[in-house]
C-alpha cells in the first residue's frame, strides 16, 4: 500500500524522477523489435572451442564417396556370409532365407532374422525379431565396458569394410521396459523398471573430423543379457584422397548470426543448447556424392517445445535451408 | 487377437507455421515433411483419410465432441483407427496430463489440447461419451514429452480406461528434435510395422535409433492383468483387434542414454 502511495503521490523530486524512468523505458521499448525473444546460450554451447568440436586448424577437406552400385549377386554374398558366420544368426544356420525386394531395399528373412541391404547404399540391418525390444529372463550381470569390447570385436569380425581406425564409441542407448499397477482411483501403487536391449553406438571419424547426422555409423543391439541381437551399418566408401583442405567460418560467426535471427522470434524465449561440427553423414536410403563439413545448431523455445536443429554449410556458414514446404496436405 | 479389418483408416495432422494462426510457441519447420512422409508411406497398405497442415490441423480435432468443448474428434481425430500428430507437445505429472499443441480453428479454437480435460478416444457403447463412439487405436504423437516416462501410467491410464479400442501410443520421452535427420521416423515406421510386420514397438524405436539425433523415443499400452499389459506393449502389431476390458496395468517402455 505505501508503495503505491509513493508512486501515485510523492514529492515534486520523486515525480521528476518516475517521469525520467518512464521515458527512459518508453524509448527503450519502443527501440525492441515486435516480437523480440530473450535468447540465452547454454553453458555447454559457449563453452565450445575449435579443439572441443573436433575443427582442424590447417583447414578442412571434403571426401568423395564412391558412387554404390547395387549388385543383387554380391547382397547374396553378403547374406550368405551372414547366415553362416554370425552369431545372431546361429539358430537358422543351414536354413534357407526367403528373399524379397522393396524399391529402397534388398531383404533376406529367416525365421526371426531379418537381414537388409539398402539398393542406394549398400547400409546393412541385421536384426533377431524375436529378441530386438524384448527383455530376456536375466543369466548373467552385464557392464558396458565388457559390451564395448564385444562389439568392437563383433564390428571387427562380421564388417570387414569398416575401417577400426575411424570407428569411435559415441555411447550407449538402452531400451527401458516398465510395467506399473493402476488402481481405480487413477494411483499409481507399483512400479517395475527393467533393462530391455543395449544399443552401442559407433560414430565414423574421418581423419579425427567426426561425422555427424543418421549416416557413417554402426550400431550394435545387445540382449539385456549382453548377447548380440543384431546391427546397423550405414558405412560409405570413401574415395582414397581426399580433396583439398580448405578453411571453415569460425563457429562464434555461425553463432552470432543465430542469435541475431533467434532474437527476432516469436517465441519469448528461446534457448541455444547444441553446437556440432563434422561431415554430414546421410541415412541409409539417401545417395550422397561427397562429405562435406556443416555445423549443427539447436535450439528450443520454452519447455514444450521441440528442439530446432538448423544446419550450416561450414565452408561458406550458410544455411542448408529447409526443404520447400510439402504439398498434398487436405482442405478443409 | 487378429482382426479382420485389412486396411486401417488413417489420419494425420502437423503444424510448423504457428505464428500464423496465431499460437506462440515457435514456429517448426520439418513436422509437415514428417507427416507427408507418414501419409504417403502409409497409404501403400492402409486408407488415408486426412492430412491437415498448419492452420487447417486443429486442436478441437482430438478434443472429445460430447464433452461440451467443442471439440470435434468424431469427425476426425477418433474416426481413424490410426493417427499421427506431429508438433510441439508437453506434460505435467500433477495434474497428470499430456498437452498436444495444434492450430486454433473450428469452435473449440484453442492452441493446445489435453488428455486430462478434453480427449476421449476409442470409447465404445456402454462407456462415457459413446453416443458418437470412437474408433481411434493407434496413436503416434511426434512431440515433446508424450510418453513421460516419470508419469506415463498417470498421464495415460485415463484415456485407456475411457476407451475400449484405444490400444497404443508411440511417442518420446523428454524432448524430440526437429530436424532434416527426424522427417523420415514416421514413413520408416509405416515400413516397418505396416510394410514389414514388425511389431509396433519394434518399429517405433528402429525408426527413431535410425536417426541420428539423440531422440528417446517411447512407448505405452494396458492391460487388464500385468501379463496382458507387457504382452500387448512388446508384441502388439498393427492387425490386432483391442483386447483390454479394464486396464489395472499400464506397460512402457523407453529410450534412456
Amino acid at each position: 500500500m505505501n508503495k503505491i502511495k509513493l508512486l501515485v503521490g510523492g514529492t515534486p523530486f520523486n515525480r521528476s524522477i518516475l517521469f525520467l524512468v518512464a521515458l527512459v523505458a518508453f524509448v527503450l521499448m519502443s527501440h525492441l523489435p515486435v516480437g523480440a525473444a530473450k535468447v540465452a546460450i547454454n553453458k555447454n554451447v559457449r563453452d565450445k572451442t575449435p579443439e572441443t568440436l573436433g575443427i582442424p586448424a590447417d583447414g578442412v577437406p571434403a571426401h568423395g564417396v564412391k558412387p554404390y552400385k547395387a549388385d543383387r549377386a554380391k547382397m547374396k554374398e553378403r547374406a550368405k556370409a551372414v547366415w553362416g558366420k554370425n552369431p545372431v544368426a546361429v539358430k537358422v544356420r543351414g536354413k534357407a532365407a526367403e528373399e524379397t525386394e522393396t524399391d529402397q531395399a534388398v531383404k533376406f528373412k529367416n525365421g526371426s532374422i531379418e537381414f537388409e541391404v539398402s539398393k542406394t547404399t549398400g547400409a546393412e540391418i541385421l536384426i533377431d525379431l524375436d529378441r530386438y525390444t524384448k527383455r530376456e529372463p536375466p543369466k548373467r550381470d552385464v557392464d558396458e565396458k565388457t559390451l564395448e569390447r564385444e562389439a568392437r570385436q563383433y564390428v571387427k569380425e562380421q564388417m570387414p569394410d569398416v575401417d577400426l581406425n575411424e570407428l569411435s564409441f559415441k555411447g550407449v542407448k538402452k531400451i527401458i521396459d516398465s510395467v506399473s499397477k493402476v488402481a481405480k482411483d487413477s494411483t499409481v501403487t507399483e512400479t517395475t523398471t527393467e533393462i530391455a536391449n543395449y544399443i552401442l553406438i559407433f560414430q565414423r571419424k574421418v581423419n579425427k573430423v567426426p561425422v555427424v547426422g543418421p549416416g557413417e555409423q554402426v550400431r550394435v543391439y545387445l540382449s539385456n543379457n549382453g548377447e548380440i541381437i543384431g546391427h546397423s551399418k550405414i558405412w560409405r566408401e570413401l574415395d582414397q584422397a581426399p580433396k583439398g583442405k580448405k578453411p571453415v567460418v569460425p563457429h562464434s560467426k555461425i553463432m552470432q548470426g543465430l542469435e541475431q535471427k533467434l532474437a527476432k522470434s516469436e517465441a519469448p524465449d528461446v534457448e541455444v543448447d547444441l553446437l556440432e561440427f563434422g561431415y554430414m553423414g546421410q541415412g541409409r536410403y539417401t545417395k550422397q556424392a561427397e562429405l562435406r563439413p556443416v555445423y549443427l545448431v539447436g535450439y528450443k523455445a520454452g519447455e514444450e517445445s521441440k528442439r530446432i536443429i538448423e544446419v550450416y554449410d561450414a565452408y561458406t556458414g550458410e544455411e542448408i535451408a529447409p526443404p520447400v514446404d510439402p504439398t498434398g496436405a487436405d482442405a478443409r | 487377437m487378429t482382426l479382420g479389418l485389412s486396411k486401417l483408416l488413417v489420419g494425420a495432422e502437423s503444424v510448423e507455421n504457428y505464428s500464423g494462426c496465431g499460437c506462440t510457441t515457435g514456429n517448426l519447420r520439418y513436422t509437415n515433411d514428417q507427416a507427408s512422409k507418414f501419409i504417403d508411406k502409409i497409404d501403400d497398405w492402409h486408407t488415408r483419410k486426412f492430412w491437415y497442415k498448419d492452420s487447417n490441423a486443429w486442436s478441437g480435432d482430438m478434443v472429445e465432441n460430447e464433452l461440451g468443448f467443442y471439440g470435434q474428434d468424431n469427425l476426425y481425430g477418433d474416426a481413424v483407427h490410426l493417427m499421427l500428430i506431429s508438433g510441439h507437445g508437453g506434460r505435467s505429472c500433477s495434474p497428470a496430463a499430456y498437452y498436444g499443441y495444434l492450430c486454433k480453428g473450428g469452435a473449440f479454437y484453442k492452441c493446445s489440447y489435453n488428455t486430462d480435460e478434453h480427449t476421449v478416444l476409442g470409447e465404445v457403447s456402454g462407456q462415457m461419451f459413446s453416443t458418437s463412439p470412437g474408433i481411434l487405436r493407434f496413436l503416434i504423437l511426434c512431440t515433446c514429452h508424450s510418453v513421460p516416462k516419470e508419469c506415463y501410467a498417470n498421464v495415460w491410464w485415463p484415456v485407456f480406461a475411457n476407451g475400449r479400442n484405444f490400444m497404443y501410443v508411440m511417442g518420446y520421452t523428454g524432448l524430440s528434435d526437429d530436424s532434416p535427420t527426424t522427417d523420415e521416423v514416421g514413413s520408416d515406421w509405416a515400413s516397418k510395422a505396416a510394410g514389414s510386420g514388425w511389431t509396433l514397438k519394434q518399429a517405433w524405436f528402429w525408426a527413431i535409433e535410425d536417426w541420428w539425433v539423440n531422440d528417446t523415443g517411447g512407448v505405452v499400452s494396458a492391460g487388464d492383468t500385468q501379463a496382458e499389459a507387457i504382452s500387448n506393449r512388446d508384441n502388439m502389431k498393427l492387425n490386432w483387434d483391442p483386447n483390454v476390458t479394464f486396464p489395472t496395468w499400464m506397460a512402457a517402455s523407453w529410450h534412456s542414454g
